[in-house]
């Protein structure tokens, strides 16, 4: 399986290919990519070198340019396309249909892969993006059971990429409006999910208060790990009760089941995180790395060491393994 | 903004030298300090201060000492902070200055350090995240910022710099046993509360449940037809 490996800044994509990533995936700096923060991303310079320093070292560059054009503003998508092809990306990751078919129409050979803010979970939707658009990769949502994923492998002709490690998503990737309630601004259209201008914290006595917009977040007791201030993530309370009502902050490792992910058909994994630090980008990239290559010698008991990155210091395997309906 | 707790770092034996030392020697070292990192790192400032300049509160929680500090493309400033100042910054972030200075040369993930506690943020989230991300974006090693900024006496700097290095590791070392030897025994107190807590949890839900088994077997049965139990009563 190819790991495809964040990176927000150059020096990130430096740590990805020196920790062993076979793919580096990255954004320009603009609401063309869903990891629009403040200093974060490449220019296209920065890019351009990038792409040498990765080929050099025969690790490949995605482009992602996964967020919704605005209307009135499609330009801005469509030059980044044209950019990303022109400095000679490896492939170039896209979520919106009218994207899409600008890309077909304007760059056939261009590899074009599905991102997960597209939310193809399904057989016909895949063969569609296939069909008309010639995708070749479906970045699959995190909706999807193991064994929901070895049946997709074997009646689709495209590629799947599922996420193997960082943070979680509320499972309607592209679909999600929380953070365009509370702020305005939103990862599909923005590029952002809860921006960093709108989030205050508050130390108040032992405890921190996180806010996102007017909303309370939650309220950490001393002892208590932090998440990010996400409304999803939230702590909230209803009918007497307080707690996670929509998802707790923990992040996805799918260590322990790799062997089986290979199994299931899956082509590539996905670490989240262009937003982490280079430190972030090393250790995990290394664990998966070292994983991956004890899996290639038949050793299968890959165990996780990543628990201390974790948002709110634990993990999960998500919906590969769930337990719900 | 709010007071943290001391964190308990090598940094802490420093303070008594510190809250002696001239006022006008620790800002001289500020301004030595930032006129390096400012020569040696411009993009970082530049970045950063794209769009305004701002300054920032930096209170490590192991000093008896905060820092003000103004990102700023050509002037930036560090220095200490007066009290006063904590009004005029736009933020403010506090955790131990091991902490501090690994974030700062990228060598610990700063989400991972928020997740943990470790590293603390009030005030203007933006700024800190900018900076956070221009500082991870460059290669930033301060033993040679420090070594090269005495020039000649480098090669000595770097020797005395090792060794400080080595101490500070042997003070770690032992005051993570003494704080261990320290805490253990409270700590294993509170471990057998807590396996008590749970067993009288459980016992509880037990109780619970039995008493509402009784009620269901004693509770009288309905009369007559059989009614909607949430309809209203009809006034006659």
């Amino acid at each position: 399986m190819e790991l495809v490996c964040p990176a927000g800044t150059p020096a990130s994509l430096h740590a990805a290919v020196a920790a062993g990533a076979d793919v580096v995936y990255c954004g320009f700096r603009d609401a063309t990519n869903a990891r629009n923060f403040p200093g974060l991303n490449f220019s296209r310079a920065e890019l351009r070198d990038a792409v040498k320093h990765a080929h050099k070292h025969g690790v490949h560059v995605y482009l992602a340019c996964n967020t919704y054009p605005q209307a009135g503003a499609e330009e801005i998508w469509h030059k980044a396309v044209d950019d990303a092809v022109a400095i000679g990306v490896d492939a170039i990751i896209l979520a919106d249909i009218g994207l899409l078919r600008y890309a077909r129409d304007h760059h056939p050979d261009a590899r074009l892969h599905l991102s997960v803010q597209a939310s193809a979970s399904n057989e016909e939707a895949i063969r569609f993006y296939h069909q008309e658009f010639g995708v070749r990769r479906v970045v699959l949502p995190r909706v999807l059971s193991l064994d929901e994923i070895r049946t997709l492998n074997q009646r689709i002709q495209v590629e799947t990429e599922v996420f193997a490690f960082g943070g979680m998503c509320v499972m309607a990737e592209g679909r999600c409006s929380l953070s365009s309630y509370a702020t305005g601004e939103s990862p599909n259209m923005n590029g952002v999910c809860s921006p960093a201008a709108h989030v205050h914290y508050e130390e108040r006595g032992d405890t921190t208060v996180s806010r996102l917009g007017n909303f309370t977040i939650n309220i950490y007791d001393s002892d208590e790990k932090v998440g990010y201030p996400t409304l999803c993530k939230g702590r909230f309370r209803a009918m007497d009760k307080s707690g996670y009502l929509f998802e707790e902050p923990t992040s996805l490792d799918v260590t322990a089941m790799l062997p089986e992910l290979a199994d299931a058909g899956v082509s590539a994994l996905k670490i989240e995180g262009r937003q982490r630090g280079k430190a972030y980008i090393s250790q995990v990239v290394g664990a998966f790395r070292t994983s991956l290559d004890r899996i290639a010698e038949g050793q299968l008991n890959a165990r996780s060491k990543l628990s201390t990155l974790s948002e709110g210091q634990s993990d999960t395997t998500g919906a590969y393994r769930r337990s719900w309906q | 903004m709010t007071e943290s707790h001391p964190s308990f770092t090598p940094f802490l034996l420093a303070n008594p030298f510190i809250r002696n030392a001239p006022a006008l020697l620790v800002e001289r070292i500020c301004r030595h300090a930032m006129a390096t990192m400012h020569h040696r790192y411009r993009p970082v400032f530049e970045r950063v201060a794209e769009q305004e300049a701002f300054a920032l509160l930096i209170s490590p929680t192991d000093l008896d000492l905060q820092f003000y500090l103004k990102i700023d493309a050509d002037h930036p400033e560090l220095r200490p902070a007066r009290h006063i100042e904590e009004e005029t910054v736009a933020a403010q972030i506090s955790g131990p200055l091991p902490a501090l200075l690994e974030l700062l040369q990228g060598t610990s993930d700063g989400d991972a350090l928020f997740f943990s506690r470790t590293l603390r943020i009030e005030g203007r989230t933006e700024l800190v995240v900018a900076l956070r991300n221009a500082l991870d974006g460059e290669s930033i090693d301060l033993r040679s910022a420090v070594t090269e900024s005495f020039g000649v006496m480098g090669p000595a700097a770097r020797a005395a710099l090792g060794l400080a290095e080595k101490i500070y590791r042997q003070l770690q070392h032992d005051m993570n046993r003494t704080a261990d030897a320290l805490t253990s025994p409270t700590a294993k107190r509170l471990l057998g509360v807590e396996k008590r807590t749970s067993a009288q949890a459980v016992t509880l839900a037990e109780i619970e449940k039995t008493i509402q088994r009784r009620n269901r077997h004693t509770r009288p049965k309905p009369s007559g037809a059989a009614k909607d139990d949430f309809a209203l009563p009809v006034n006659p």
